[in-house]
């Protein structure tokens, strides 16, 4: 019954004391936040507690939920928001995030077996100093890398969930790819 | 302009970047594959841009694989969480009990505080009457023959004439010598309060409290009908048993 209805109805019915429908809205996107998150931050637990609050954020602010947005856009604006204000409290440059080894180190494993240790340790490396590189990247950069990548949305997905035209979205990716390749250059690093 | 070397993807006249980016994420109409395939062909710089695009997402696989292994967290509301959007606050203190509701330890030491405060301020209430009954009690005798002016206040008033514009709220911190001249400044203020109503007493018809309170001498015939009458009855009686 709920799963047929769309997004802003879900959230009509959650208005009105349904638990089950914002419980439906939590399972359609929990992964996509979590992903945006997981992005943003690029750390597991801080991207854990950040999907949480946001969540929790969205359910309080039910009621000034207005329909001229989608509720994908306004679920993604407060996750980012959510995220923004978890790194300015934490305090910290995004690279700390990286460079740490508690326990992160052990999920570079997950590379198949038929490879060598020395392709292995230099794969992690590019993937380490890529992550590394996202993170420094402006916001409205960052976020639609993660879209496309992490969260796997299509560029009419991600038009409607910025509130963009396509081509701005397409442009800004560009952008970003762009930036991004720079910055790995600039860190020696042989991506391309 | 077309197909120049050494220009860049988004330069005028190579296929558009927006193009290039649909086709490598495989969101390119059908019909347009062959095109961009036949211009990247045509053109190096966009060929070579494209390559490093792809290369570059390619480096994102180990992470997204990294990502894929991670479980979504469980997301919990409870229902203190899901309680407020039910309550919709309708006042400033329906804000105040819906904020500290989520904070019970401070809305416990917010009561403690209140009431500490109430307390105090009973505490210094009382404290200032009982120093107003002490002072006006030790001065009556003094002040009742010639209403308040003893030799002492008069002296005293005299050594400090400052002291007049002290504020009654200080009466505690004040000089022992100070008290004399409160009292003796505050005597004819409440004489001239209570000397009103005595006076209204009089012309009012009803029988005032203290005349009532003084009124149980048996012989007494006051006229009215009240309850010293019948207990003086009640004795004359039992006398006459």
């Amino acid at each position: 019954m709920l799963q047929s209805l769309t997004d802003e109805q879900l959230v009509e019915l959650a208005v009105s004391k349904d638990s089950d429908a914002f419980g439906e809205i939590v399972k359609r996107w929990e992964r996509k936040m979590f992903a945006l998150c997981y992005g943003m931050l690029g750390r597991e637990d801080e991207a854990r507690d950040a999907v949480q609050e946001s969540f929790i954020s969205a359910y309080r602010n039910l009621r000034n939920f207005r329909g001229d947005a989608k509720v994908s856009s306004w679920l993604h604006r407060i996750a980012v928001n959510q995220c923004l204000t978890k790194k300015r409290r934490t305090k910290t440059r995004s690279e700390t995030y990286i460079d740490d080894d508690d326990g992160s180190e052990n999920v570079y494993f997950v590379a198949p077996v038929e490879k060598s240790p020395s392709r292995s340790i230099e794969q992690n490396e590019r993937t380490r100093l890529v992550r590394q590189a996202v993170q420094t990247l402006p916001v409205d950069l960052k976020e639609v890398i993660i879209m496309k990548e992490f969260q796997e949305m299509t560029f009419q997905q991600m038009s409607e969930v910025l509130d963009l035209p396509l081509s701005t979205v397409k442009s800004r990716l560009y952008t970003a790819l762009k930036q991004l390749r720079m910055k790995l250059e600039k860190m020696a690093l042989e991506v391309v | 302009m077309t197909n120049l070397p050494n220009k860049s993807i988004e330069k005028a006249g190579c296929r558009s970047a927006e193009d290039v980016l649909s086709y490598l994420y495989g969101e390119l109409p059908a019909n347009e594959i062959g095109r961009i395939k036949s211009h990247l062909a045509a053109c190096g710089d966009c060929a070579s841009e494209a390559d490093a695009f792809s290369a570059l997402r390619g480096s994102f696989a180990d992470w997204k694989r990294e990502f894929a292994l991670m479980p979504t967290p469980p997301i919990r509301i409870d229902e203190r969480q899901t309680a407020l959007p039910v309550a919709p606050t309708t006042s400033v203190f329906d804000a105040i009990r819906a904020y500290l509701a989520g904070f019970p330890s401070l809305a416990a030491a917010s009561a403690a505080a209140l009431l500490l405060v109430g307390f105090g301020a009973f505490y210094l209430l009382t404290l200032n009457q009982n120093d107003d009954l002490a002072e006006t009690s030790q001065n009556r005798p003094k002040a009742s023959p010639t209403t308040g002016s003893t030799p002492a206040a008069k002296s005293e008033s005299v050594d400090t004439p400052a002291n007049s514009s002290i504020p009654a709220g200080k009466n505690s911190e004040a000089p022992a010598d100070v008290k004399p001249v409160k009292a003796a400044e505050r005597q004819p203020k409440s004489v001239a309060d209570k000397s009103p109503r005595t006076n209204n007493r009089n012309t009012n018809v009803s029988r005032p409290k203290n005349d009532r309170a003084q009124a149980p001498t048996l012989g007494e015939d006051s006229g009215d009908e009240d309850d010293t009458l019948r207990l003086a009855d009640l004795f004359d009686e039992i006398g006459s048993e």
